[in-house]
Order: structure tokens, then C-alpha cells, then sequence
């Protein structure tokens, strides 16, 4: 998604005086700043652009204080899941940990929204700027708001951009937003730091719809074999991407960088890493996120020495859901075929270690 | 029960005195805080933030590394 012109992220539709109830409020009282004084630096001075982080209680939360109460806890905003795995993959001594947290701060916590972030403005990772023109919108809009961040894998796969590959039948036949699955009480939080998002009290779950899918009196046979064994992806995804190797680091003129040395177009079936009561399958899909062991060398040597405590091939929930994919085509399509699974070979040696509990050994390839 | 002739009339002069001072208050309102708030004035005006947006891109290093590579 383009950025806006500098002059168009700070443009106020004078309907948001007119309409909107927050424009009644004064400038001030969220943004600081001086609105008496005559030179923009002076106008600017104390001026806070995003009052809704890291704490939106003072602001949001006079009126809307049952939300902002679990604010802390919303992953968007706490990224705990991120903290919590390289947290696990971080080296125990106490200055490593400490330069690993650092550049965390720089490259990865930089990421996050806030009550503002959705309901105002895009995200200040994608740049920022008013979506409309300082309207507050109860519902966010998916192109400013939801892929502008989540791009390379949920966009791409949701909408149908990666080459070939057709997008989710949700959206692509029902026209089916982010919010229809992902609602406001789970983008919220739910008054608990989860380790994962898929451990989400409120995250969604196909059988919240299909509830016949996962009945035992299913109505489609291999429904009922599968049921509870295989994760609904397994049969009902396509290829979706993966990506490998992150280094991170700062240039020449001090300011922050990412190199990911590839991505590719895969899909690999292995055995579920986390499995829950949610996810209780004994079979998901699995995609390679970024990590690597060298990810902060930049900063500091041996920073993830506990890096095989985590597999690199991850439980993935690809958003290229279809009803009829190449698995659905008969029993073979998947029973013996050995290329659809994530095996060793699959694997580069320096992270088979790590990837143990996710690959799936010749013998156990269902046949 | 007979009804008062004069009755529907009060009521019509009630009704454009209350709209009237709605939309007079309205109106002033409105400009009195847009003419109190730098805030505003520069806030709604597309030829003001183009200029002050420009001076300040002309001043402002670039933000963001031209060395990253790869997705996301």
C-alpha cells in the first residue's frame, strides 16, 4: 500500500468536527501541545501524535474504559508472543539478553498498533497518517488497517496476489473482511498475556461456522475420519509462503535495517509443535518463519544459543482457505505422497536440531 | 373540548426561535474555536500543511534504511 503525502496524514476533514463526537474534544486535551501558539514548533512543543500508546486509559479510556482495561493485554499491542519465543531462544547470560532485548526494541517492538493506530490512523510502521481525515472509525478498514501491516503472507494469501494461487474462497466468494473472523474482542485482548495467538481465548475457530465439519456425525466422510487428527488447513489450504533468514542490523547513517535472504512458495504438512485443547491435531500446516541463529549478530555474538528450543517450521494458519484443493481429490493425494510432508531432506542441517518435534519421520507418513 | 387558535402558532415560534439560536450558536461556535486553535486552522488547510509539510521534508534526513532486503 502506497504511503500518504506528508501533507494527507495530518489532514483533518472538517467533518470530524461536524460529525464526530471526539471532535468536540480539544485538541489538547489528548495531543498536547500548544493550539495559542503562532510557529508550528511552539504549536508542536510537549505534542504527543499517538496518545492512545502505550497507555490509552487517560485518553480512550474516560469513556471507553471496559476496552482500554485489557489494552495491556491485547497482543497487537503487547507483542507478547514475541517476547516470549525469543525470549526462549535468547541466551540466559544476562548482558546478552540484554543487547538481544535491545535490538528487539529497535527492529521488532517498533511493530505494533494502539486504539489509535486502528480506529484513526494507519499504522505508524506503514508510515502512518489519518485514514479519514481524523474520523474516528468504529470498525477499521482491512487495506489501511489490517494488510497494510500483515502483507507479505496474510494479504498476499487472503486476496489471491501470489501468482497462481487463487485467494480465500472467505473473501474471494463471500467478500468476508478480517473482522468477520477476527473480532474487536479478540484485536482488544482479553485480560491475559498468552504466549500465543492461537492460544487466544477469543481467536477464531472454522468450526465456529462449520460446526458440521468437526461434528462426529459429520456429513462428509472424510470429515468424520479426519476429525480432531488433522487440522482443517491440512486439506483445505494451498501453497503459502515462507520466508528464511533474517539478519538485522543499522547502516552507515545509523538507521535500521532487515535483510530476509529468501521466500518461497511451499506447503509442507508435518506434526503439530503446539498442540491444544483447540488444536489438539496429531497433523498442521507448518511454514518457515524468518528466524535464524545469526539474527542479531549485528549486535551481539551467540544471542539465541537456545535457538533449538523452537522449531523455524511453525503451526501456520495460511488465509488460502478453498473448498476443493489438489488434497481433496482423493485419499492419495495425500496418503503416501511424501512430498507433501515435511521431512528431513526438507530441512537445512543447521536447524533439524530445532525442527524434531515438527518433522515427520518416513515411517509415520499416513499411507 | 374547543381548541385554542393561537396555539399551533406559539408553537411554530418556538420551533424557528429554538432552530435559529441551534444553528447561530452552531455557527459561531464552530468558527470561535476554529479562530482560537492553531490547531485547526492549520489542520484543515491543504495549502498550509503542503507548505509546512515540504519545509519540514527539506530539513528531515531520510527515516528508514535503503539497505533492507527481503520481505517482512
Amino acid at each position: 500500500m502506497a504511503p500518504l503525502e506528508p501533507y494527507e496524514q495530518v489532514l483533518i476533514d472538517d467533518e470530524f468536527f461536524e460529525e464526530d463526537p471526539h471532535g468536540e474534544i480539544a485538541c489538547e486535551k489528548c495531543h498536547g501541545g500548544n493550539p495559542r501558539a503562532t510557529t508550528v514548533q511552539a504549536a508542536h512543543k510537549g505534542l504527543v501524535s499517538d496518545p492512545t500508546y502505550p497507555d490509552p486509559s487517560k485518553t480512550c479510556g474516560e469513556c471507553h474504559e471496559d476496552v482500554t482495561a485489557k489494552n495491556k493485554t491485547s497482543l497487537h499491542v503487547s507483542l507478547n508472543p514475541y517476547k516470549h519465543i525469543i525470549g526462549m531462544r535468547a541466551n540466559t547470560k544476562k548482558g546478552v539478553r540484554k543487547k538481544v532485548f535491545k535490538a528487539m526494541d529497535t527492529h521488532c517492538f517498533t511493530c505494533h498498533s494502539s486504539c489509535g493506530q486502528c480506529h484513526v490512523s494507519r499504522p505508524d510502521s506503514v508510515e502512518g497518517g489519518f485514514v479519514q481525515g481524523h474520523l474516528f472509525l468504529k470498525t477499521p478498514p482491512m487495506e489501511t488497517n489490517c494488510t497494510a501491516c500483515h502483507g507479505s503472507r496474510v494479504e498476499m494469501e487472503y486476496l489471491g496476489k501470489n501468482p497462481g494461487i487463487p485467494g480465500d474462497v472467505h473473501y474471494a466468494k463471500r467478500g468476508m473482511k478480517c473482522i468477520a473472523c477476527h473480532t474487536g474482542e479478540e484485536m482488544h485482548g482479553m485480560g491475559k498475556d498468552y504466549t500465543t495467538r492461537y492460544d487466544a481465548k477469543n481467536a477464531p475457530r472454522c468450526e465456529e461456522c462449520h460446526e458440521d465439519a468437526v461434528s462426529p456425525k459429520a456429513t462428509i466422510k472424510t470429515h468424520r475420519i479426519h476429525n480432531g487428527k488433522v487440522s482443517c488447513h491440512v486439506c483445505h489450504s494451498v501453497a503459502y509462503k515462507n520466508c528464511y533468514s533474517c539478519h538485522v542490523g543499522k547502516d552507515k547513517k545509523g538507521l535500521p535495517y532487515f535483510k530476509t535472504e529468501k521466500t518461497d512458495m511451499a506447503f509442507k504438512i508435518g506434526l503439530n509443535p503446539h498442540p491444544s485443547k483447540n488444536r489438539p491435531y496429531k497433523f498442521v500446516t507448518l511454514r518457515h518463519v524468518p528466524v535464524s541463529k545469526g539474527l542479531f549478530d549485528f549486535y551481539v555474538k551467540d544471542g539465541l544459543t537456545n535457538f533449538d528450543v523452537l522449531p523455524t517450521w511453525k503451526l501456520a494458519t495460511p488465509h488460502n482457505i478453498q473448498r476443493k484443493t489438489p488434497q481433496t481429490e482423493s485419499c492419495k493425494s495425500c496418503h503416501g505422497k511424501n512430498e507433501l510432508f515435511l521431512m528431513e531432506k526438507d530441512v537445512i542441517p543447521e536447524e533439524r536440531a530445532a525442527n524434531q518435534g515438527t518433522i515427520v519421520p518416513k515411517d509415520a507418513i499416513p499411507q | 373540548m374547543t381548541k385554542k387558535p393561537g396555539g399551533v402558532l406559539y408553537l411554530i415560534v418556538a420551533v424557528l426561535i429554538v432552530l435559529g439560536c441551534h444553528f447561530f450558536w452552531g455557527a459561531t461556535h464552530t468558527v470561535q474555536s476554529q479562530e482560537e486553535s492553531t490547531c485547526i486552522s492549520c489542520h484543515t488547510s491543504v495549502k498550509e500543511l503542503v507548505r509546512i509539510t515540504r519545509e519540514i521534508a527539506a530539513k528531515s534526513p531520510p527515516q528508514k534504511s535503503a539497505e533492507s532486503k527481503g520481505e517482512g
